[in-house]
């Protein structure tokens, strides 16, 4: 009797289907990114290689201020976002209080709400309170979107330590200030960048509470590339989906390298 | 005494406070306002509210008088919302129909290539959303790729909403069944196999019942998002037909009546309710 | 100043000559303040270097807005929108800053009575004089107290002449052309524009309050929705010279810049009646640089100025002496200049009263669907 091993192939469907959904979500992001190199005027009708619509979108003003705009609600937000979670994490510990548990959903609750229940409410809050659609209202507007999302490397970073050392501290009478300055926050540090650049990738990819809260000074990326995309298919949107397609791949490949080599060289450090 | 269930561990309990607070004043507050809106009436010229308790956005949801002046159920409402939920669960349903498969694939290969897959399908969802959903633009347009490899046009279609709707969810729908199906015991689906149980046989009876939890866990998280979208009915659509989300969209901006734009938020917000409550609920009762 | 005595007692003599004194400082200032804005209605130097622009996408020649900087020194920020009622939306939902917008003629109005709008002091520019007969005393703001006048179009439809062979030439008969192009087609994404469309093709006025007359309507463009290609109010140009649409609801000026890149290009003035609809530049309450947006206003009332948004855009605008430095091939083409005749069809259109407006909604959502 022949041996029957056993391999993932046995499962009907299952290598043809993964293989297919990766096609899937590939062909789209590989053809903008070819297209974004086509000569022709035509976005969409492939007539040779050219880099020509790469060089007219360092002269379109208006992208390139939005994109300023963008950048400079990410990078606050990406930070204040990573504090404030860092906060949470810490603060709530392991408590399992009835009122630390609604609080604990209200803020995770953005996770889980359509976003256009959550813009509108802004909104809604905004105007009957009387703030201005500013930089600021969309600032917290953004950070409040990413706390959630920032929220959990640090956690499952916090759990996964020894819980020993949290208690052995403790014990030996190290006040909660202390053990957070001094434990705490020095192991979350990775977390923390990890929070940072999810909350910042988020932050600069939204859309719709933008389009809600955004006001004069606040035509974010996204908001100018969506009056672009009513436009219809052009050389110069091919260009710009490209880009915001090469970029946070380079920005994810490179962080994850970074990671990876550091993990490396602290293992042989402590060896 | 142990101080393991100890809250504060970690550090002083006060320090949660900044984040307690954005959440009460910019997560709760616009809940209950959006929600008080619904019941006030609109404002002069159409636009923000006058603080008088009405129902009338309700009754503009639910009931019409049409332009003959007769009083009927509003069809025109209740058709935008079942349709939007009814592209929200065929959106859910193919996620389901790729996104099993793929995540079971990707749990059963070698460690280093998971690493890899895994990767390769987050991947798209770092990129922007309008990125992606021009991508579809591109490949559905009249002279696009899939028209002239001979397909017909799809964009401005309700095909197109609904093909560049999956293709944003089908990540959220792999990546939780991949957590669950990585602790997948390889070892039980062999013994099942050398038992002499069909491929079929081993997947429906062992595999997925393993993994349900992350199933449940797809399933909300593509079934929300996919009840809100805005972005893809927008451009891909052609505007011609509406879905809740244009049509919240639409009510606080062009027909800027706020509080039926409230009222159809709530009701949104109350869909969503109920789809988080039954899948956690089934968590747990499967959990018992 | 009245209230503020009424309040205070016989016994609190002191207090009252503070106030007094008080009030007769705050009345020198106050009176000092408008007197030194008399001379400066208009502003001799930039004050600070930015000014945000709130515009309708595309509308705007990013050429000019970046020879504005160079000769002024202000830089322009410019946000966009697809529709008055968004930018509106925006203003009421308590959007401060914005320092000039460009509402069309009965969102004027709609404007000025919600009290958004400023005046502007056009007699101070030393280009103030510079309008155009017709354009300088508008229904919707006389004597133009708080705008000036931008560009101006007229809304009819467009077609390529090698693919629709009926010529048509009323709306009557674009809506009658549509279903012999199914999935070719596109109208806008505008309740007002369509629907009074639809009510025109059938002989009825805009803003009826017939509900058989809306209903017929109605009926109408539900009837064609399914051979519409797109409802959209942006991207027409590209679809009509690309021939994605070969029948759209177009104005003019597009239609122009269509007809540059597809010769087949077709504009119709539709003898059963179109709306002309004039934009305009205003300075909204809460604006930051009022300045440099007069400084803006004023420097877009040059005719060269002016000529030049003319000739990106293809829309005629209402400043006198600008003729000259248009474009001569689009000046002499019917799609930028309409003959009298044409003109004449067009009419300056007022908004619907609120009740009839709120018809239009229905009618617009039934359709819509």
């Amino acid at each position: 009797m022949r041996q029957r091993t056993w391999s993932v192939a046995h499962l009907p469907m299952i290598r043809p289907m993964g293989i297919a959904s990766l096609i899937f979500l590939y062909l789209p992001l590989l053809t903008v990114l070819i297209f974004s190199f086509n000569k022709s005027e035509d976005a969409t009708v492939w007539s040779g290689f050219s880099t020509r619509w790469y060089s007219t979108i360092l002269d379109n003003t208006d992208l390139i201020r939005s994109a300023k705009v963008s950048l400079s609600i990410a990078i606050p937000c990406a930070i204040i976002a990573a504090l404030i979670a860092t906060g949470l994490a810490i603060g709530i510990g392991k408590a399992t209080g009835k009122l630390q548990n609604i609080l604990r959903a209200l803020v995770n609750a953005p996770l889980v709400l359509p976003e256009i229940v959550t813009s509108v409410g802004t909104l809604a809050l905004f105007s009957l309170v009387g703030i201005p659609l500013h930089y600021s209202s969309l600032l917290f507007a953004h950070v409040v979107m990413c706390v959630p999302f920032a929220f959990l490397p640090i956690r499952s970073r916090l759990r996964d330590f020894d819980q020993n050392i949290f208690e052995a501290a403790r014990d030996l009478g190290a006040s909660s200030v202390r053990v957070m300055t001094k434990i705490s926050v020095p192991l979350l540090i990775p977390a923390l960048l990890s929070s940072g650049l999810l909350s910042f990738i988020i932050s600069m990819d939204d859309f719709l509470t933008s389009l809600f809260v955004s006001g004069p000074e606040t035509t974010t990326l996204p908001i100018y590339i969506f009056g672009l995309l009513k436009l219809g298919a052009t050389p110069e949107v091919n260009v710009i989906a490209a880009l915001l397609l090469i970029i946070p791949t380079l920005g994810l490949l490179v962080g994850i390298r970074w990671t990876t080599t550091r993990r490396r060289s602290n293992e042989a450090r402590n060896k | 005494m142990r101080r393991q269930s100890e809250p504060g561990i970690y550090g002083p309990r006060s320090v949660s406070i900044p984040a307690y607070v954005l959440g009460i004043f910019l997560v709760g507050c616009p809940l209950i306002v959006i929600t008080v809106f619904s019941f006030l009436q609109r404002g002069d010229f159409g636009s923000g509210v006058i603080y008088q308790f009405t129902l009338d956005a309700y009754r503009t949801v639910f009931f019409e008088t049409n332009l003959m002046g007769v009083k009927s159920f509003n069809f025109t409402y209740l058709t935008i919302i079942f349709r939007s939920v009814l592209l929200a669960f065929t959106v859910t349903l193919i996620c389901l129909i790729v996104g099993i498969p793929t995540a079971i694939w990707i749990a059963l290969q070698k460690k280093s290539t998971q690493r890899i897959l895994i990767a390769l399908v987050t991947i798209p969802f770092w990129v922007n959303v309008l990125a992606r959903t021009y991508a579809w633009m591109l490949l559905l347009a009249e002279d696009g790729l899939f028209n002239q490899l001979g397909a017909p046009v799809l964009l401005y279609t309700s095909w197109a909403t609904f093909i560049g709707l999956t293709y944003a969810f089908l990540p959220f729908m792999v990546l939780p069944i991949y957590a669950s199906a990585e602790k997948l015991d390889r070892s039980i689906l062999e013994a099942a196999f050398d038992l002499g149980a069909s491929g079929w046989r081993v997947l429906l009876r062992i595999v997925i019942p393993m993994i349900k939890f992350g199933i449940f866990a797809g399933v909300a998280i593509v079934f929300i998002p996919a009840l809100g979208a805005y972005v893809q009915p927008a451009l891909l659509g052609g505007n011609k037909t509406m879905l809740i989300g244009s049509l919240i969209n639409d009510q606080f901006g062009e027909s800027r009546n706020w509080p039926v734009g409230s009222a159809l938020a709530v009701l949104l917000l109350a869909m969503t309710g109920i789809i988080l409550l039954s899948t956690r609920k089934r968590k747990l009762e499967l959990a018992s | 100043m009245k209230l503020g005595i009424s309040n205070i007692t016989v016994g609190h003599r002191k207090r009252l000559a503070l106030a007094s004194f008080a009030t007769a400082v705050s009345l020198l200032v106050g009176i000092a303040i408008p007197q030194a804005g008399a001379a400066g209605l208009y502003p001799s130097k930039p004050k600070g270097t930015e000014l945000n622009l709130f515009n309708w996408s595309n509308y705007i020649d990013p050429a000019l807005l970046k020879r504005f900087t160079a000769e002024t020194g202000i830089n322009v920020n410019l946000g966009v929108y697809d529709s008055n009622a968004q930018m509106l939306a925006k203003l009421e939902a308590g959007a401060r800053g914005y320092d000039v917008i460009v509402p069309t003629d009965y969102m004027v109005q709609i404007m000025q009575k919600k009290g958004l709008l400023q005046r502007i002091h056009r007699n101070a520019y030393p280009n103030g004089g510079n309008l155009k007969a017709e354009f300088a005393n508008p229904y919707f703001d006389r004597g133009r107290i708080y705008t000036v006048p931008y560009l101006h179009g007229l809304t009819g439809f467009g077609y390529l002449k090698d693919k629709v062979t009926t010529n048509p030439t009323t709306w009557k008969e674009f809506f009658a052309a549509i279903p012999s192009y199914p999935g070719k087609t596109t109208i806008f994404d505008d309740k007002k524009e369509v629907i009074d469309a639809a009510l025109r093709s059938m002989g009825y006025k805009p803003c009826t309050r017939s509900l058989t007359q809306l209903q017929a309507a109605q009926d109408l463009i539900k009837s064609i929705k399914p051979n519409l290609n797109t409802i959209a109010s942006s991207g027409n140009i590209g679809r009509l010279s690309g021939g994605t649409s070969v029948l759209l609801m177009m104005y003019n000026g597009a239609t122009y810049k269509a007809k540059l890149a597809n010769p087949n290009v077709v504009f119709v003035y539709p003898k059963d009646g179109m709306p002309l609809w004039q934009d305009n530049f205003a300075i909204p309450v809460g604006a930051k640089n009022v300045d440099n947006a007069k400084i803006f206003l004023n420097w877009m009332m040059d005719p060269k100025n002016i000529a030049q948004a003319s000739n990106w855009a293809a829309y005629n605008n209402g400043i006198t002496g600008s003729e000259k430095y248009l474009l001569p091939a689009m000046q002499a083409d019917t799609a930028f200049s309409p003959t009298a005749a044409q003109m004449a069809l067009g009419v300056a259109m007022a908004p619907c009263s609120t009740a009839v407006n709120d018809l239009y909604t229905k009618v617009w959502t039934a359709f819509k669907g």
